[in-house]
C-alpha cells in the first residue's frame, strides 16, 4: 500500500505515519517544515524498512497539483490519502484578526478540499483507495469558542459527505472522524473537561477502519453521547453555557 | 504551563514550568529565554531536569533514529530516544550499546549529560567513550556540532555536563556486535564487606557483568555478607526480544501507593529475603538480554518501598588502595550512627577522572538509605570520611551532595564552571542540581 499523510510532522499525523509504516505502507509525508519531516522519514525507513518520501509544503500557499505531483512522483499510484493538518487557536472566540481567520479557514477547510480535489482523479477508481478526513467534536454544535475553527471543520465534514456520495459510484472509500481530545501539542497544558486519548490509539483505530465505507463517526465513540446531549440541549439553556 | 515533577529519589519535588515542543521550530522558539533545561525521561535520581528557576523542555517528541551504519558500528539518534527503543532496533540486527544504565526509559540525551556507567565499567568505560559526535542547540550559538575533534571544548563540557551547554539534538554513538543472545549468570557468596571488594577485584577482568550486593541492613558484627553476581554473554537464539509494555518509572505520579517497607526493623528481613532469592544456584542461569540490560524492569516497586519521603543514594568512587582502611572506618561510622542501610552494592571501575566525570580507578561503592534526618546526618559525616580517603561522590545520584564536598572531591569543578561561563556568559541553562552545586 502507498499512503500520503498531509500534516505528518507531529501529533496525530506523526502517529499515523508510524502506524502505517509499521503496517508496511510506503509513505509520502507532507508538512510545512523539512526539519521535522527528515528525521521522521529516516526513522520510519530504518525501523520498518519502508520507502518514505518527506515533502515540505506550506499548505496555505501551495498549488495542490504540486503536492499531488510530488507524491505521485515519489511513489507512483497512491492508495490512501490522509488529511490530518489542522490549526486552532485560543483567540478564536469572537472577532479575529483577518489574517488569522483566513489561516483557520484555509488550513482546516480550503487546503484539505483542494488537496483532495487534486488527488481525486488518481484515487476514485482505485479499489484499494481511501480518503480519510479529520474533523472535530467542536463542529457538533455552534458555540462562541472555536467559532471559525469549528465552522471550517463543519464545512470539511459536509464536503466529505458529498465526497462519499460521489464515490458511491466508484471504488474508493471515505472515512471521516469527529475527533475528541487527543494528547498532542494542541491540548498541552489545557484543563480538559474530558480525557484526551493518545494519538497512537487514534492512529491504530483509523488504520483498522481503512477500506470501510464510513460516514462521520466520533472518535472515541463515547463523544457521541456527550455531543448528542449538547446538540439537543434547549436554546434557553445552551445560550447560558460558557463553553 | 506548570506540572508536578519529582526526582526518582523523591528528595526534590514541586510544581515547575515546562513545555513539550513537538516540532523543531517550536523547540527553537521555546528556548529563546534564560532559565531552561532539557528533560528526557525524567528518571534521574536527582533534580537534573527541573528547577524553580527554569522551564523544563521535554524532549519526548525528539526520539527518532536518524542513521545506522552496521559496517562502521555506529548509530545516530535524536537525544530523546530511549534505551528501550534502541534495544528493540539494535538487538535483531545483532548490535547493542555496550554501556547503559538499568532502565529502558532512560534517554540517550540523559546518558550523555550524566556520562553514565553500565554493567561493567571496569572493562567498558563510561558512556562518553561511545559518543563520536553530537549536535546541540543553544539560543546564543545556534546549532553546534561537536566531537572530540570539532568544537572539542564544547563536546567536553556537554558529555557529563548535566545538560548545561544546551539542548542536545542528536548523538552519534559507537555500538558493538552482540556477543550472544543471553547472559549466563553465576552467583557467589561472600562473607563480609572487605571480602566482597576482594572478590569483585579478582573477577572484574573476566566477565561482562560483575557486581556485589551486600547486606548492611543490620548492625553488629559480621555484617556485610553478600552475593557476587557475574555474567557473560553466551550464544543461543533466544532472549533477544524487547519488552515494549514494561512498567514505567513515574516518580512524579501523585496517586500511587508507596508503602514504607524499608523501616529500620523490616529492612533486615527484606534483605534476608533478597539474599535467599539470589543465593548461589547449583547451575548458572541464562538471563534474557532485555532483563540483563534493564534489571530494574519489574522491580520499580523497590523505589516505592521507601515511602513518600523517598531515599538518598550515595555512590562513591573509592580508590583501590584505600579500600582496606576505608571499610574499617566506614563500618565503625555506620555502627556509631546506628543506621541500617537498605541497599549496598560494589562494582569495579577504571578510568581517568576529569571535570565532573564520575570516573577513576578503584571501586564504585553504593549505599541507599531511607530519607530521614538521622540518615542524612550519617551521610553528611560519611562525606568527610569519603573526602579523607580520596573518594568522589556521583553527582547524578546524590540529591544531598553539598557544593563544598563536591569542591573537595572534584579537582576540576572550578575549571568546569569557568569554561561553562566562557561558553555561556548568561548561563541560560540551569537545574536544581546545577544551582545546588553552584555550577
Amino acid at each position: 500500500m502507498k499512503s500520503v499523510v498531509v500534516g505528518a510532522s507531529a501529533g496525530l499525523g506523526r502517529a499515523l505515519a508510524e502506524e502505517l509504516a509499521e503496517r508496511g505502507h510506503a509513505l509520502v509525508l507532507i508538512a510545512s517544515d523539512q526539519q521535522d519531516l527528515d528525521p521522521l522519514a529516516r526513522d520510519l525507513a530504518l525501523r520498518f524498512d519502508v520507502e518514505v518520501a518527506p515533502v515540505a509544503f506550506d499548505l496555505l500557499s501551495v498549488d495542490p497539483a504540486a503536492v499531488r505531483d510530488a507524491a505521485v512522483g515519489a511513489l507512483g499510484t497512491i492508495d490512501n490519502l490522509f488529511l490530518i493538518a489542522g490549526l486552532s487557536t485560543s483567540e478564536d472566540a469572537g472577532p479575529l484578526p483577518d489574517a488569522l481567520a483566513g489561516q483557520l479557514i484555509n488550513l482546516n477547510f480550503t487546503a484539505a478540499v483542494r488537496v483532495i480535489n487534486a488527488f481525486l482523479p488518481d484515487l476514485e477508481n482505485n479499489p484499494a483507495g481511501n480518503i480519510v478526513g479529520i474533523g472535530s467534536v467542536a463542529a457538533a454544535r455552534g458555540r462562541r469558542n472555536n467559532s471559525v475553527y469549528a465552522s471550517a471543520k463543519r464545512g470539511l465534514e459536509f464536503y466529505f459527505e458529498t465526497l462519499r456520495h460521489h464515490l458511491a459510484r466508484h471504488s474508493c472509500r471515505t472515512q471521516f472522524y469527529r475527533m475528541g481530545y487527543i494528547d498532542t501539542g494542541m491540548t498541552l497544558g489545557q484543563a480538559l473537561p474530558f480525557p484526551a486519548i493518545p494519538p497512537q490509539l487514534a492512529a491504530r483505530k483509523i488504520c483498522n477502519n481503512l477500506g470501510r465505507d464510513q460516514g462521520m463517526v466520533y472518535m472515541p465513540a463515547w463523544w457521541f453521547a456527550i455531543m448528542t446531549v449538547l446538540k439537543f440541549l434547549p436554546w434557553v439553556i445552551f445560550r447560558k453555557l460558557n463553553i | 504551563m506548570k506540572t508536578s515533577y519529582t526526582s526518582l529519589d523523591r528528595f526534590t519535588s514541586g510544581e515547575y514550568e515546562f513545555d513539550r515542543p513537538d516540532r523543531f521550530r517550536r523547540l527553537v522558539e521555546t528556548v529563546q529565554r534564560d532559565g531552561i533545561v532539557a528533560r528526557g525521561a525524567g528518571v534521574s535520581y536527582v533534580a537534573a531536569s527541573f528547577s524553580p528557576k527554569a522551564v523544563s523542555i521535554e524532549t519526548a517528541a525528539f526520539d527518532r533514529i536518524l542513521a545506522f551504519d552496521p559496517d562502521r558500528s555506529w548509530i545516530e539518534v535524536e537525544a530523546g530516544v530511549s534505551l528501550g527503543k534502541l534495544f528493540e532496533f539494535l538487538t535483531p540486527r545483532g548490535f547493542h550499546i555496550p554501556i547503559q544504565p538499568g532502565h529502558p526509559q532512560v534517554t540517550i540525551g540523559g546518558c550523555v549529560a550524566a556520562n553514565v556507567h553500565g554493567k561493567n565499567q571496569y572493562s567498558d568505560g563510561i558512556f562518553g567513550s561511545l559518543v563520536q559526535e553530537l549536535t546541540l542547540y543553544h539560543p546564543d550559538h545556534g546549532v553546534v556540532r561537536a566531537s572530540p575533534t570539532e568544537n572539542a571544548e564544547i563536546f567536553d563540557l556537554t558529555v557529563g555536563g548535566y545538560g548545561l551547554t544546551g539542548i542536545i539534538l542528536s548523538v552519534r554513538i559507537g555500538i558493538a556486535k552482540l556477543a550472544g543472545a543471553a547472559v549466563r549468570q553465576r552467583n557467589f557468596r561472600v562473607d563480609g564487606l572487605l571480602a566482597a571488594f576482594r572478590e569483585v577485584d579478582r573477577l572484574k577482568q573476566d566477565h561482562d557483568l560483575i557486581y556485589c550486593w551486600n547486606d548492611l541492613s543490620r548492625l553488629g558484627r559480621n555484617r556485610g555478607a553478600g552475593v557476587v553476581v557475574t555474567g557473560s554473554y553466551v550464544a543461543g537464539d533466544s532472549g533477544g526480544k524487547a519488552e515494549t509494555n514494561y512498567k514505567r518509572l513515574d516518580p512524579s505520579a501523585k496517586k500511587r501507593l508507596r508503602p514504607n517497607v524499608f523501616t529500620d526493623k523490616a529492612m533486615p528481613w527484606v534483605n534476608r529475603i533478597y539474599a535467599h532469592q539470589n543465593r548461589p544456584a547449583s547451575k548458572p542461569v541464562d538471563v534474557p538480554l532485555f532483563q540483563f540490560n534493564f534489571p530494574a524492569v519489574g522491580k520499580e516497586f523497590f523505589f516505592d518501598f521507601f515511602g513518600d519521603t523517598g531515599f538518598v543514594e550515595l555512590q562513591l568512587l573509592l580508590p583501590s588502595d584505600a579500600v582496606e582502611a576505608y571499610v574499617e572506618d566506614f563500618l565503625s561510622l555506620q555502627e556509631s550512627h546506628g543506621r541500617p542501610i537498605a541497599l549496598t552494592t560494589i562494582k569495579a571501575v577504571r578510568g581517568d577522572q576529569r571535570l565532573l566525570h564520575f570516573n577513576g580507578n578503584g571501586f564504585n561503592f553504593t549505599i541507599e538509605l531511607r530519607n530521614s534526618p538521622q540518615n542524612i546526618a550519617f551521610l553528611n559525616n560519611l562525606d568527610d570520611l569519603n573526602c579523607r580517603y580520596g573518594g568522589i561522590t556521583n553527582i547524578i545520584k546524590d540529591s544531598r551532595l553539598r557544593p563544598e564536598i563536591a569542591e573537595r572531591q572534584y579537582p576540576e569543578i572550578d575549571l568546569f564552571r569557568q569554561r561553562l561561563r566562557t561558553y555561556d556568559p548568561r548561563r541560560r541553562f540551569s537545574s536544581a542540581l546545577s544551582e545546588r552545586l553552584l555550577l
